[in-house]
């Protein structure tokens, strides 16, 4: 079933010209894509290519000026069914600086329940069971701004999943942590994916891209591809031209293919070395 | 603050080329606190003058701490530090002469920018230190052609209106107008898209090997530190764990592994092919080296 949907989608930003008229500037135009529930989809671009307008898109922060978004069949443009799509909706962003809006875990991880009118008993249950998915449960009564980076964006994943979404937005949720901060955070997704939620990650780390199931590339506004990750790091002339670059160890290989040197396409760049001696040794 | 040894420049043997020299350096933070967090222990390290020195470790390692010191922005506790042959152990180093030759890019620099114009944004650094008004137009032309930003075009827009990529590339221009000798940067490339770290680093690199620049940049992308330093810090628990070029660094897979940090893919694949009795030579680090390096070991085999 697809959980996401966008027809014909296009978003125009209020801009001021220099002389100081009112004009627009292109956020996304045109888009047309859907989600599949339970996918591990990565959208990915360079900086302005409309990935964060196409976000914010998906759980009504901005309405389309055209086109239609629909979120577990709900069109994002009725008012009416704003709480509904950001229950199912949960975004998480960049700075995890941010997103701490209480001085205790789990105040932090209990305020999207809390607005949704949850009881009482049932938001302890979900905080604790938000906290086990991401495996924060022993930092409950911390406070969030002693957690290091990754720490605090898995908190602010905890309460995007209090509010029990179907679908989680991350974007570029790992942008500003460290390695070991980035792992953490991706293996909870990855995670989560396995018991059913279906993520969207937004990123610039094209490692990040291969563990995906389909791979959306963004430029100028326009969704110019989709595919597995394999399809997408095969063509080159795509990633020149949108200025992406495959992991190196793909590079790589593809190169060494092109050189005539017959090694499989792989990402892994042990493995590589390993298939190159073989073929250095026959 | 106590200053339980002080060292004076004569007894250290400062080598004569050096840029930073930091001996026995130590750094408590909140120190007569309960909060006390010990930093830095017993840092030794010279950076002589043109070097690319690239600082990796975890979150909590010191590595800002250290870097924090090098134009004074945090004093010195105990020990002795000396940049570009000041003492800055002393108790009044001249820190606005200092803050000219140490230009410092922090992490995310173009949340700095405040000025309405980028023109403004560039020259503020050049206005403090009283330059002259003509000069500092013109200091900031050439620091905003530098970083590959078209003058007339940007001069009057406000920074904000700028895309991520382009903000940066200003912030930088702001610290490059002054032309520093020691330019330390804290992750320049973290959240930018793969054109934009290109780009910053592209640039990092020509002032470094064109101007002679010595740079120090801290990074967690060791890709990108792999194929840009020749030489590598990396802290642990507040002093200095590794010091030695990129190359030989990332052959000791075992221990990068226990600090949490990651191999870069090309040492990855070299590391396997030595295992293996195939060895590249050590300046092969991009993609595009190996591969050469790689096709002529082929082409030499078969012959």
């Amino acid at each position: 079933m697809e959980i996401i949907k966008l027809d014909n989608v296009s978003y125009y930003y209020k801009a001021y010209n220099d002389d100081g008229s009112v004009g627009s500037a292109m956020g996304v135009e045109g888009v047309t894509l859907s989600v599949e529930e339970g996918a591990f989809v990565a959208l990915v671009g360079h900086n302005g290519c409309g990935k964060s307008t196409l976000a914010k898109l998906l759980n009504g922060l901005l309405i389309p000026k055209s086109g239609k978004v629909t979120v577990n069949g709900l069109d994002t443009a009725d008012k009416n069914n704003i709480f509904e799509i950001r229950k199912n909706v949960g975004m998480v962003f960049q700075n995890p600086d941010n997103q701490m809006v209480a001085s205790v875990v789990e105040e932090d991880v209990a305020f999207g329940p809390e607005n949704l009118g949850v009881p009482q008993k049932e938001i302890v249950a979900r905080v604790n069971e938000a906290l086990e998915a991401v495996g924060m449960s022993e930092y409950v009564k911390s406070s969030p701004h002693r957690l290091s980076g990754g720490q605090k964006q898995r908190i602010a994943i905890a309460g995007a999943l209090a509010i029990r979404p179907k679908v989680l937005v991350l974007d570029e949720s790992t942008a500003m942590l460290d390695p070991l901060g980035r792992k953490e955070v991706l293996e909870v997704a990855h995670k989560l994916n396995a018991n059913g939620m279906t993520v969207l990650l937004i990123t610039h780390f094209m490692e990040e891209v291969l563990d995906c199931d389909r791979v959306i590339v963004m430029n100028g506004g326009h969704v110019v591809a989709a595919g597995t990750p394999s399809e997408i790091f095969n063509n080159a002339a795509l990633l020149d031209e949108v200025g992406l670059k495959a992991p190196r160890a793909i590079e790589l290989s593809q190169k060494l293919i092109s050189a005539g040197i017959d090694v499989a396409q792989q990402s892994d760049a042990r493995a590589l070395g390993g298939d190159v001696c073989q073929k250095l040794k026959n | 603050m106590s200053k339980t040894e002080k060292l004076t420049a004569p007894d250290l043997q400062i080598p004569q080329n050096s840029a930073i020299f930091a001996k026995g350096l130590n750094f408590t933070y909140n120190a007569k606190s309960n909060f006390a967090k010990h930093a830095l222990t017993n840092v030794d390290i010279n950076i002589d003058k043109g070097e690319f020195v690239a600082i990796v470790g975890h979150t909590g390692s010191g590595k800002t701490t250290f870097v924090q010191h090098i134009n004074a922005l945090i004093r010195v506790q105990s020990g002795y530090l000396n940049v570009l042959g000041q003492d800055l152990s002393a108790r009044k180093p001249d820190l606005k002469a200092l803050r000219k030759q140490v230009g410092m890019v922090f992490q995310y620099p173009e949340y700095q920018l405040f000025a309405d114009t980028v023109l403004a944004d560039v020259c503020f650094g050049l206005k403090n230190f009283q330059v002259d008004k003509d000069k500092q137009t013109q200091m900031a032309k050439e620091a905003l052609e530098l970083v590959g930003l078209e003058f007339d075009k940007v001069k009057e827009k406000s920074p904000f209106d700028l895309s991520g990529g382009e903000k940066r590339r200003v912030a930088l221009a702001g610290v490059l107008a002054m032309k520093p000798q020691i330019l330390v940067l804290d992750e320049p490339t973290a959240g930018l898209d793969p054109r934009g770290k290109t780009e910053i680093l592209t640039l990092v690199k020509r002032l470094n090997k064109e101007e002679g620049v010595t740079v120090m940049m801290v990074s967690h992308d060791m890709n990108e530190v792999y194929e840009n330093a020749d030489r590598v810090l990396v802290f642990r628990d507040g002093g200095v764990a590794y010091d030695m070029p990129p190359r030989e660094l990332f052959r000791l897979e075992d221990e990068i592994a226990s600090m949490n940090l990651e191999v870069p893919a090309m040492a990855a694949f070299c590391n396997e092919l030595e295992r293996q009795g195939f060895v590249l030579s050590d300046g092969c680090k991009t993609v595009d080296e190996v591969l050469a390096a790689v096709v002529a070991l082929k082409e030499a085999r078969n012959v």
